[in-house]
């Protein structure tokens, strides 16, 4: 809990530190673009909070070394106060999402410790938007 | 035994089968079809609400896709970027995305409503198609628009609108549908509920009525039976009287006294015969004004001509001035029965008869402090020839019942062994 708290705190803070710069989600290619899936699985290097969306709150970015190589992968999560897993330095991940530009992965669901977590559907709908749609929970469990 | 309440035996089944059929011909059937088109009415209303307001708009969108492509074009022409562009258009409420694309139908900028989603797949997209593919979010309409930049480049806006409002709205069309269809059940059921009540009470006097009309034939045919036969038995007895008379005339003394015993004889014949057909004749009462004292003092004087040691035993308590309407003669007769069946069964105690005037109705009571009539025995009183004494016919209250009834009165029995029994009577009438 206080490390999550402390996580938390220091994506705000880091967010505050990137306002001024441009949020890659407003770049031309940064959408989820089902053309583009991958499946990537890796170690989770650093935890972050940035800004992705204008005038939205700071989202959850995992970097992530894919396994046996050196590449890294900026995988875009969801919003802070959505994604409600522990999630560690060190950690085994799997990430399905959308290659959204150089390095960027907007993912769609995460296959932690066992569990799989849902952040967007199968066209990148986010589950954390209302809407016409059928009700969505924070969190789904699954398989791929 | 009387039979009321049903019809004969063997039609009990058919006239409960008749009585559903009748509730499923007239009412169930016609109400679950109204029932049915009102709800197929109700989805074709919607489904034609809805297309229709899709057509609306698909039209607005074409129209907005079309103006935008119009000022897009201006600012592509006057060398403003893609991005810069869908800076200036501030999102309206119900555009979910934009995005101006390249010929080749490649992002160069867009935005959303919804993060980092713009449903767009040319992979699955066949040539020629478009490469929409659906949304979830709701119903969402698209729109493609061909722009032409001064410079001959050519781009694409693609425009995305949500119906969410009119989602809303047939959803609260649906709701109250459901509403009203459910209020329309309920008012039907209890109708329904209602109608069966109503007829079941109807299908009760009906059958009442018939049973009462059976009774009265039986009744009729038995009268006109016993008058038949109690004609047939007199004519002999007056005979018989006749010739006990002449016998009289010229028998030696003492042999009068068995002729005149012989004569009794005939004469209580000729009673038992009398009052056998006037208890099964019908009571026609002939209605007049009255007084219930006066009524109780002939009953009084009656019962004292037959029972002159009765006087003592027998206290009357009526209220002076109660006016009643009825047959004073047969009114005197029915309490002379109670009084003499009381008298018999006190057996030297005391009787009082009491009379008063209620709201609306005129009570009378015949109360007596003799042995009681056992529970057994207490529904049968008023059955015709049923008696627990020696002699007599048993016909004394079953008369003074039909009395009461004819002038549309009731009478009961209470009675506890060792305690009395109270015979109650209530007429309509009183003091309103």
């Amino acid at each position: 809990m206080r490390r999550t708290l402390a996580l938390i705190l220091c994506g705000w803070a880091a967010a505050a530190a990137l306002a001024g710069q441009e949020s890659p989600g407003q770049a031309a290619g940064h959408f989820y673009n089902v053309d583009k899936e991958v499946r990537i699985e890796g170690t989770v290097r650093e935890i972050r909070f940035e800004p992705r969306y204008k005038d939205r709150a700071p989202f959850l970015v995992l970097v992530l070394q894919k396994a046996g190589a050196e590449e890294r992968y900026f995988v875009e999560v969801g919003p802070s106060w959505f994604f409600g897993q522990d999630i560690h330095q060190g950690e085994r991940l799997t990430v399905v999402g959308s290659l959204a530009g150089e390095g960027a992965v907007i993912a769609r669901q995460l296959r932690l410790r066992g569990e799989t977590v849902i952040v967007r559907d199968k066209k990148g709908f986010p589950s954390w938007s209302g809407g016409a749609a059928r009700p969505r929970g924070k969190r789904r469990v699954g398989s791929f | 035994m009387e039979r009321r309440g049903g019809p004969p035996e063997g039609e009990t089944e058919g006239w409960e089968l008749l009585k559903r059929r009748r509730l499923l011909v007239f009412f169930a059937l016609p109400f679950t079809g109204v029932l049915l088109i009102f709800a197929f009415v109700s989805f074709l209303n919607r489904t034609d609400s809805r297309k229709r307001s899709e057509n609306l708009v698909r039209g607005q969108l074409d129209v907005t896709a079309h103006i935008l492509g119009i000022n897009i074009s201006r600012l592509l022409t006057e060398g403003r970027s893609p991005g810069d562009i869908l800076g200036i258009f501030a999102p309206q409420e119900d555009i979910y995305f934009m995005a101006i694309l390249d010929e080749a139908k490649n992002v160069l900028a867009w935005n959303s409503r919804f993060e980092g989603y713009l449903p767009l797949s040319l992979a699955a997209a066949k040539p020629g198609e478009s490469g929409i593919i659906d949304s979830p979010a709701g119903n969402i309409f698209y729109a493609f628009e061909a722009v032409q930049a001064g410079n001959g480049r050519a781009y694409l806006l693609y425009l995305g609108h949500s119906l969410s409002s009119l989602d809303e709205m047939l959803a609260r069309s649906g709701r109250n549908s459901l509403l009203f269809f459910g209020l329309l059940v309920l008012v039907g059921a209890l109708f329904f509920h209602e109608i069966s009540l109503l007829q079941a009470r109807y299908m009760a006097k009906a059958r009442e009525a018939e049973a009462e009309r059976l009774e009265k034939e039986r009744f009729r045919e038995i009268s006109a039976f016993t008058s038949g036969v109690a004609h047939e038995i007199k004519n002999p007895l007056n005979s018989l009287s006749l010739l006990f008379d002449l016998l009289m005339n010229s028998v030696p003394s003492a042999m009068k006294s068995d002729v005149g015993a012989g004569k009794d004889q005939v004469r209580t014949i000729a009673g038992i015969v009398d009052r056998f057909s006037s208890a099964v004749k019908p009571i026609r009462p002939v209605p007049e004004p009255l007084l219930l004292e006066e009524v109780v003092g002939q009953a009084r004087e009656s019962l004292l001509r037959e029972f002159p040691g009765a006087a003592s035993r027998v206290e009357i308590v009526v209220g002076s001035g109660v006016r009643m309407r009825g047959d004073g003669g047969l009114l005197a007769q029915a309490l002379l029965n109670l009084l003499k069946n009381a008298l018999e069964a006190s057996d030297g105690s005391s009787i009082r008869v009491e009379g008063r005037a209620m709201r609306k109705t005129i009570e009378i009571l015949v109360r007596d402090d003799g042995p009681g009539i056992p529970a057994a025995d207490l529904g049968r009183v008023f059955e015709p020839f049923y008696s627990t004494k020696e002699r007599g016919l048993g016909i004394g209250l079953y008369l003074a019942r039909k009395i009461v009834e004819a002038h549309g009165g009731r009478i009961e029995a209470r009675s506890r062994e060792g305690r009395g029994t109270d015979f109650h009577i209530l007429f309509p009438g009183g003091l309103t």
